[in-house]
């Protein structure tokens, strides 16, 4: 039987009848027919949904222990992240190392590889980024091959991790492009073990959401997400670099640091321990533990000797932010703004701007955009109409 | 020897060991020899001492068996009947057998002694250093050394990892054509033939049996492929090595089946549209549609069977590893054998109706509960630590005046030059200042730091290293609440005593006789060693109060 066109027209496949969302149509194009425009305004949407997520006074864990776990398979070969998957989250993964230790300086970081069915532990845990990054370039020229496996690789984390003080975060973050994981045994038993050890597990995937990968995730407390460009995974490892809260199972203690000075006068010439390998000058340069008196070039470290951790005061009020963090904006439609332009930026708000609304700080009632807003609150933590007026910064209450 | 019941299990007459003729005896927990009129063993090895077994060759004339331990020793037996050299080889052959029945059984990994050792002293330099300086001078005794030092080093050396199956390990093996007569070539690795074992216990068996001596292995995996492949032909009779394998893989099969857990959740039955007729058929099971063709069906069950036996060569030692560590942690409750580990999560059958009603995106973002902060005191956070004044707060007309005021007087204020200082004392003390800025602040570091000799400046840093290492036992043991730590302590104490008398005196008078250097550079050394006595003599005094 012949249909009429409009039939043809409307008609349907069953499943897009049945309301079926197409959620690539959320993706679309400029009018120059670049899709990157719309990814971006994602990736914003994001952040800001989630700086409004997080609330002030939640306890932080702000001593992080984080093992970083690289998928070397065979998968990381493919091509869709430019120039290949394996060089692409390498550069990022590099800059997340320089990040992490720059806005957590009292945390430590450790790499772990896996490949070939085993895991193997590229660097060990330590707050010196310079051999996290001299093991990621060594990496960038590994070949990829055959299949990664999950429960080796949480095992030699589990490994290192387990006898840390319980005071600390505990944390692995695993960035996996595989599909398949190939274990020796039962990985439900090692999930127990880790979740028993206070250890968050988070997930990041390049090519697709697994059950196992979730499963993990949930269990342990951590967050599982799959990045759709490289710049989206940007996004998401960057996400880890603010402290987690911490669980109600983490103990509190007191912890014992040492603040050496760097100018003594009456110092000793002396071998600094953390390049006793290296043939280390003898001199006077550096600082000195005030508790056994070895001598380190670089701090924070972790004395060698007395176990005493030593940094300075900057290092610590770093830490402050989360503490006192910077309050939400309020949004306002653009057309309500009381200033013709951002604060921040001194750009103005004209109707061809692509700025839809306007953020507003409640304290000094000053206007900013939207990249001003994100800027303030994640990487400059302080507002400058704030700073910049005196009856605010000097004779503030709190 | 004496008071031990011992069953002889097996005992071989006339052979020879090192050119002497005796017995070989097999019993429960070892294997000895015994020369003829003699009544005490001459050799006997523990099972769990020996490594490996090797024969002869087939072509030999000797029919011999060796046995290598551990510790790279080997024994030799030469079995010689004086009936027939058949006789001989059966003898030996069943020797060969019972042995490696009664190892498997008491094997265990190689203990950590010396071959363990060893790895660990050549892969860490820093280790074998540290040994040298410590152990060869007696600082401290071997013992003491491998059970504190050495431990942080195999801690961080990783835990030992197995590799696990992946499902396409057959599928994975590519062949290599050779161009010029179409032959083609398949490479086993070790990898492949152990993943094969892990799958197949029964291929293993005959493995063991039917290698060296019946066949070559090339020719066994030859045979094994062929059997796999092309498994619907088993019943041409010159595969017969595998048919016993496969048959063993179905009765292992069967067990399976049966025992397999009637889940109405997942019910794999229930999945044709027409039903299967029976359930202990298994073709039936693997393929109903497929049925029709035997041959599709058998394949499906070989796959099926490879599949289960992969999941089943592992999953048992795990369990056996957990059970370990559970009973590990408590010694006192060890688990029932039949009880389940607390391991398996077990979800009731409601959790599991739940799961599959429920769907986590769709639900509101759930609360996760968090420890909450507060912090009471905040100014102490923002300023640093002032002493406590009264604040005096002003008016801002004040601050206006004030300011004012602050203006006029800068604006008529005229320098007084008569009272000022001596010129030529100001100009001495100008000349100070410059000079020590000149020097700068790094004078004094440099006044020893690039002018040690090479040798010396590394026998400093070998030095620092190994008393690092001490002060670093030493400082572990505070605070010392355990009586063991404050033994530890005490030795500490004493073994710091011994190394400054031995190292660090020697090395003094070595930098200042043989390189006619500065005194000073132990300055450093010293100190840390001196407050660390300290410390133990405050501690000893506070405490023996």
């Amino acid at each position: 039987m012949l249909q009429d066109e409009d039939d043809v027209q409307d008609q349907k496949y069953r499943w897009a009848a049945s309301g079926y969302e197409k959620s690539w149509e959320a993706v679309g194009e400029d009018d120059s027919g670049r899709i990157e425009p719309s990814i971006t305004e994602m990736i914003q949407k994001a952040r800001r949904r989630r700086l409004l997520e997080r609330e002030a006074s939640v306890r932080l864990g702000i001593m992080r222990h984080v093992f970083i776990v690289l998928d070397m398979s065979q998968a990381m070969t493919e091509q869709d992240f430019k120039p290949t998957r394996q060089i692409c989250t390498l550069k990022i993964v590099e800059e997340f190392v320089k990040e992490f230790h720059d806005q957590n300086p009292i945390s430590q970081m450790g790499l772990i590889m896996t490949q070939n069915k085993m895991a193997k532990r590229c660097s060990d845990l330590s707050n010196n980024p310079h051999r996290h990054i001299e093991a990621i370039k060594k990496l960038m020229d590994a070949p990829c091959r055959s299949e990664p496996s999950i429960q080796n690789s949480l095992e030699v984390a589990l490994a290192s991790l387990r006898h840390l003080p319980r005071h600390t975060s505990r944390e692995v973050l695993i960035i996996y492009a595989a599909l398949t994981t190939c274990d020796p045994g039962e990985i439900d038993a090692t999930i127990q073990k880790v979740k028993e050890a206070n250890i968050r597990v988070s997930v990041i995937g390049l090519t697709a959401e697994l059950r196992i990968a979730k499963e993990i995730s949930q269990e342990t407390g951590g967050t599982l997400s799959v990045s759709l460009n490289d710049l989206h995974l940007k996004e998401l490892i960057n996400e880890h670099l603010e402290p987690p809260a911490a669980s109600v199972k983490m103990d509190h203690t007191l912890i014992k640091v040492g603040f050496p000075h760097q100018v003594n006068i009456d110092a000793k010439s002396a071998l600094c321990m953390c390049h006793l390998d290296d043939l280390p000058s003898l001199n006077t340069r550096g600082y000195y533990c005030p508790q056994c008196t070895a001598k380190y070039c670089d701090l924070p470290a972790e004395c060698r000797v007395c176990g005493l951790m030593l940094i300075t005061a900057p290092h610590l009020a770093r830490s402050y932010r989360h503490l006192f963090p910077l309050k939400h904006f309020s949004e306002q439609p653009v057309e309500e703004s009381p200033a013709s332009h951002c604060y921040g930026c001194l750009k103005n708000f004209t109707s061809s701007s692509a700025d839809k609304n306007i953020y507003i700080c409640e304290t000094c009632q000053q206007v900013f955009c939207f990249s001003c807003d994100i800027f303030l609150h994640e990487t400059l933590h302080s507002c400058p109409g704030c700073a910049s007026n005196p009856s605010i910064s000097q004779y503030k209450e709190s | 020897m004496s008071g031990e019941r011992e069953d002889i299990l097996l005992q071989v007459n006339h052979v020879r060991y090192k050119k002497n003729n005796g017995q070989l005896y097999l019993s429960q927990s070892r294997v000895g020899w015994m020369m003829d009129d003699s009544d005490t063993f001459a050799v006997s090895v523990q099972y769990s001492d020996i490594r490996t077994q090797k024969i002869s060759p087939e072509g030999k004339p000797k029919v011999q068996l060796q046995i290598v331990l551990h510790d790279m020793t080997t024994h030799t037996f030469h079995f010689c009947t004086p009936e027939s050299r058949d006789k001989q080889v059966a003898e030996r052959n069943q020797t060969k057998e019972r042995l490696a029945q009664l190892m498997d059984k008491r094997k265990r990994l190689p203990p950590d002694d010396l071959v363990e050792k060893k790895r660990m002293l050549d892969e860490n330099e820093q280790l074998c250093q540290l040994y040298r300086d410590l152990v060869a001078t007696e600082i401290i005794s071997g013992d003491e050394f491998w059970k504190e030092i050495a431990v942080q080093y195999k801690n961080s050396m990783g835990p030992n990892q197995e590799m696990g199956i992946s499902g396409a390990f057959l599928a994975d093996i590519k062949p290599q054509t050779d161009g010029s007569n179409g032959k083609v070539q398949y490479n086993i690795t070790p990898e492949i033939m152990s993943a094969v074992f892990k799958t197949y216990p029964a291929v293993k068996k005959k493995h063991s049996e039917y290698v060296p001596h019946r066949m070559s292995e090339a020719e066994f995996w030859t045979r094994f492929f062929q059997s796999h492949y092309y498994s619907v032909h088993t019943n041409s009779g010159s595969e017969n090595v595998f048919s016993e394998c496969a048959k063993y893989d179905d009765k292992e099969w069967n067990r399976d089946v049966l025992s397999a857990r009637n889940d109405p959740m997942c019910d794999l039955t229930d999945i044709y549209e027409d039903k299967p007729m029976s359930i202990e058929n298994d073709i039936r099971i693997a393929g109903a549609k497929a049925g029709s063709n035997i041959m599709h069906a058998t394949m499906i069950k070989r796959f099926n069977q490879q599949s289960v036996g992969i999941l089943k060569a592992h999953t048992y030692t795990e369990k056996e590893k957990v059970l370990d560590e559970l009973a590990a942690q408590n010694p006192d409750s060890l688990p029932n054998g039949d009880a389940e580990p607390v391991v398996e999560v077990q979800k009731s059958k409601k959790a599991r109706l739940e799961e599959k009603i429920s769907y986590n995106d769709l639900e509101g973002p759930s609360k996760v509960e968090s420890a909450s902060l507060t912090i009471n005191q905040t100014h102490r956070y923002l300023t640093g630590p002032t002493e406590y004044t009264s604040m005096q707060s002003l008016e801002p007309q004040q601050v206006t005046l004030l300011q004012h005021h602050l203006a006029t007087e800068v604006s008529c204020w005229t320098p007084n030059l008569t009272d000022t200082q001596d010129p030529d004392a100001a100009y001495l003390q100008l000349q100070r200042f410059s000079d020590v800025c000149r020097r700068g602040r790094t004078s004094a570091g440099s006044r020893s730091g690039d002018e040690l000799p090479r040798k010396l400046h590394k026998e400093l840093t070998l030095v620092y290293s190994s008393a690092g290492e001490l002060l670093r036992h030493f400082w572990a043991c505070f605070p010392p609440r355990t009586p063991q730590l404050q033994e530890k302590l005490h030795k500490m104490h004493q073994t710091l005593g011994r190394y400054h008398d031995r190292t660090i005196r020697p090395f003094r008078d070595m930098a200042v006789n043989d390189y006619n250097c500065n005194v000073n550079i132990l300055d450093h050394l010293l100190g840390m060693i001196n407050i660390a006595n300290t410390k133990y003599e405050n501690w000893k005094a506070r405490n023996c109060r």
